[in-house]
């Protein structure tokens, strides 16, 4: 069974803070963390689902892109989110508008076609995804994994040693 | 929702919003398709109506949208967090 590790040794360092902190101290402030790829792949969505399968099967074993992103693991997310910096710079494609609440008032949210894959599990989740103010609001990662991805996933937390295991 | 909206999808919510009423009698829970002010067409699953527009309009902008459905839902963490102190 795939395991990706999303805690913390018994010490490291945060950027930003110089003295080293514990692990349960940095899965404290941080958050349970993966790497992840984000990205549009067209045959992803495509007519024929042979052809998605297969793209799946394809891009679930394909070696990790150059450029992988950190990710939290958001237990209080209901549905996957990309920074809306990121997905501009991918040029994920625009699919919808909605205004929300957010951490500056009420603004208009993008919505993107695209799809997460974490890196160390091989798993890919495709389809939409609400473009967040991460990195403008002070977030570390650029991603939320929400419970739509997690509802196939056994997630262990422990907060007394700071590790998190994730598994397919 | 207003029809005054603006930016890349300006065109598709205005003509998604003129239509509203005739697209939640005709396709409650689809999913719909718009680029530009033209409708698409419906689909009963996202991925098909995804797979269409990305078929026809590639990146896009295209609006696909579900007909009757709730905005998406912002999480938690996102909505609030707190200003350091001038």
């Amino acid at each position: 069974m795939p395991i990706a590790d999303c805690g913390f040794p018994p010490i490291g360092l945060l950027p930003g803070i110089n003295a080293p902190q514990t692990g349960p101290t940095l899965l404290i402030l941080k958050g349970p963390t993966t790497l992840v790829e984000i990205g549009f792949n067209p045959g992803l969505f495509h007519p024929d689902p042979v052809k998605v399968k297969e793209a799946v099967a394809v891009a679930v074993a394909a070696t990790p892109a150059a450029r992988l992103v950190e990710a939290l693991i958001d237990t209080g997310a209901r549905d996957s989110c990309i920074d809306e910096e990121l997905a501009k710079e991918l040029q994920l494609p625009l699919i919808d508008q909605a205004p929300a609440s957010g951490i500056d008032g009420v603004n208009t949210f993008n919505v993107y076609l695209g799809h997460i894959r974490i890196a160390a599990l091989g798993f890919l989740q495709y389809g939409r995804f609400m473009g967040v103010k991460l990195k403008a609001g002070g977030q570390p990662q650029q991603a939320l994994l929400g419970r739509t991805l997690l509802q196939s996933m056994i997630l262990v937390y422990d907060g007394r040693d700071g590790t998190v295991r994730l598994a397919v | 929702m207003t029809n005054n909206t603006t930016g890349a999808l300006a065109q598709e919510l205005d003509a998604f919003e003129r239509r509203r009423k005739e697209l939640e009698k005709n396709y409650p829970g689809k999913f719909v398709v718009f680029k530009g002010s033209d409708f698409v067409g419906a689909w009963d699953t996202l991925d098909a109506a995804a797979a269409e527009a990305v078929r026809q309009f590639g990146r896009g902008p295209y609006l696909i949208r579900q007909v009757g459905a709730l905005p998406p839902n912002l999480p938690a963490s996102v909505l609030f967090r707190g200003i350091e102190a001038e």
